[in-house]
């Protein structure tokens, strides 16, 4: 008797605001590439995965952007039956708007975490990857007046989005990684600093990456699946 | 009767990995030695840049490890025993040769930062067996024949586990696995809970440490988390071993069938090392274990027929799905004829 099955879901958050546009198609060109590396280091590491999804949360800031503009959120689609329709969705991300930094990190963050999470399979990964060149703006900030349209269910603090990183209601402890492409800069830093399971390539939106930093950002996750 | 010691290793590489360190199995004086090292592949992933390449930390920390471990075995059975002092000094030894080694490493110039990552990390289990003494025989009997007194130390961080296979109570785990959230063996098939403590070379960790003793024959085993991290159940891995005692004529054929069936198991680097004491030789050993198995066998028949079930029943779900999907599709086909008859084409408008 034998028969464990592995189920991975990957979810992307892409800061696509204006300046992101020296560097957002190798940033696209990073996000297509992903699953297929993952899944290249871990049949080589003879572990396939049985189901594998990848969704896009794009993001750009409430503050500044149209309401259509500030966070656009594909579903999950499943790879790789649905490889072209995700290839589709982020070869339409184009790096606009706004305004000067910071920007809204950590609510892409928030919707990654609410993602739809599988629970079907007996091993997990639970798996968020940011790319950003920018600070976050504090969820707290204009509270009580929110621009129109801003969601009304995301978290009122950075406490309360790492109550959600932390807590089980939203990730599973044990399949939960975020992989944080993005400056030293506020927002990213504590989160890489005091949460668990992160790993943190302090750059502009990944500039910079060494094949020996990917190669052990990837033999992180598939090693520990 | 001449009681024999018989020993047995396993080691499974998965391409592209190795982490785990050859297995330990040292005879040495009265006491066998066994030991386990599986370097953490996740938290070990920086590479370093040594004289034979560049390997992972978790290559270079399970065998590290595995070294001082075998010189500390030679160093305490020097007198024959085990001294109450052991498993500190072997903590002690450990310590001081990964921080040396760390500090003559040279790391690849890794830019990320992660409280995931360990420098050196490895589990390890270490049991040492010893076989004290004959019991004393009754007036007018001889003491050939019985078990001598069997005791086992045994020391461990993280989640390679040490296990006693006796032909009463068949498989006992010895060791308490070092997870967070403290799972039971079978919720952690599925829990996959990261690891509490582990030895590495930039934290605190500590080695835990009990012992067993008693008048039984019976196998003691260390072994990786890719031996029984795979099976669906723990009774599985021991209806594994049994199942293929069972079928061996020899300790070698005994290693080689469990190696065979592990390795279809096992989705990682896999490493067991076993002695079995007090039995006259393998036939014997092989005989005290058929009720046993024979109970295993009890609890294992009805989950295979429920996996058997199961496995159906999924098949026939996905033949449906498929099926239902294509009738779909073909009654579309027939009913869209006269559905599209009066459809203006593409980029026409008007009316029919």
């Amino acid at each position: 008797m034998q028969g464990l099955t592995y189920g991975v879901d990957i979810v992307f958050c892409i800061d696509a605001t204006g300046s992101m546009y020296p560097i957002i198609d190798r940033v696209k060109e990073s996000a297509l590439r992903f699953h297929e590396d993952l899944r290249r280091v871990m049949d080589d590491k003879s572990k396939s995965i049985d189901s594998l999804r990848v969704r896009a949360v794009v993001y750009r800031d409430y503050y500044f952007d149209d309401l259509s503009k500030a966070m656009e959120a594909s579903e999950f689609f499943s790879l790789p039956q649905q490889a072209s329709d995700f290839s589709r969705f982020v070869d339409g991300i184009t790096a606009t708007g706004g305004g000067d930094e910071p920007e809204n990190g950590l609510e892409a963050l928030a919707v990654a975490m609410r993602s739809n999470w599988a629970v079907d399979s007996d091993k997990r990964r639970q798996i968020i990857v940011v790319w950003t060149d920018a600070s976050v703006h504090p969820l707290e900030r204009k509270a009580g007046s929110k621009p129109e349209g801003y969601p009304e269910d995301l978290p009122a603090d950075f406490d309360a989005l790492t109550d959600m990183w932390e807590g089980q209601e939203h990730m599973d402890p044990n399949a939960k990684r975020l992989i944080v492409y993005a400056p030293d800069a506020l927002g990213w830093t504590e989160i890489a600093n005091h949460w668990e399971n992160v790993i943190h390539f302090p750059s502009q939106g990944g500039k910079g990456l060494e094949e020996v930093d990917y190669s052990t950002i990837l033999d992180t996750i598939a090693n520990s699946i | 009767m001449v009681m024999r010691r018989l020993h047995l290793t396993i080691q499974i590489d998965r391409e592209g990995s190795r982490e785990d360190a050859p297995p330990l199995c040292e005879a040495i004086g009265r006491t066998t030695v066994l030991g386990v090292f599986d370097g953490l592949g996740g938290a070990g992933a920086v590479g370093y840049q040594t004289p034979n390449g560049t390997f992972s930390g978790a290559y270079l920390a399970s065998r590290r490890v595995r070294s001082s471990v075998r010189e500390w075995s030679y160093e305490v059975l020097r007198s024959g025993e085990i001294p109450p002092d052991a498993g500190s000094r072997l903590e002690q030894r450990i310590r001081k040769d990964l921080n040396e080694y760390s500090r003559s490493l040279r790391p690849s110039g890794s830019r990320l930062r992660s409280s995931m990552l360990r420098t050196l990390p490895t589990t390890l289990t270490v049991l040492a067996v010893s076989e004290v003494g004959r019991p004393e025989p009754e007036v007018g009997n001889s003491a050939d024949g019985l078990p001598s007194k069997v005791v086992c130390r045994y020391f461990w961080a993280g989640d390679s586990r040490g296990y006693l296979l006796s032909p009463d109570a068949g498989l006992q785990q010895l060791t308490r696995d070092h997870l967070k959230g403290s799972p039971d063996a079978y919720e952690n098939l599925s829990a996959d809970s990261p690891l509490s403590n582990c030895v590495c070379a930039d934290r605190p960790f500590r080695l835990s440490e009990a012992s067993v003793n008693g008048r039984t024959a019976a196998v003691f085993l260390a072994a990786t988390d890719g031996c029984f991290g795979y099976l669906q159940s723990p009774v599985l891995f021991e209806g594994l071993l049994l199942d293929t005692l069972a079928d061996s004529d020899s300790v070698g054929e005994w290693q080689d069938r469990l190696t065979a069936e592990v390795d279809r198991t096992t989705g990682d680097d896999a490493t067991l090392s076993a002695v079995g004491v007090g039995f006259s030789g393998f036939q014997q050993m092989k005989e005290s274990f058929a009720v046993r198995r024979e109970r295993v066998e009890d609890r294992v028949g009805p989950l295979r027929v429920r996996q058997a079930r199961r496995d159906e029943l999924r098949s026939e779900a996905e033949a449906a799905e498929k099926e239902y999907s294509e009738a779909l599709r073909t009654s579309w086909d027939e009913y869209r004829k006269s559905y599209e008859a009066i459809l203006p084409s593409e980029g026409l408008g008007g009316t029919s």
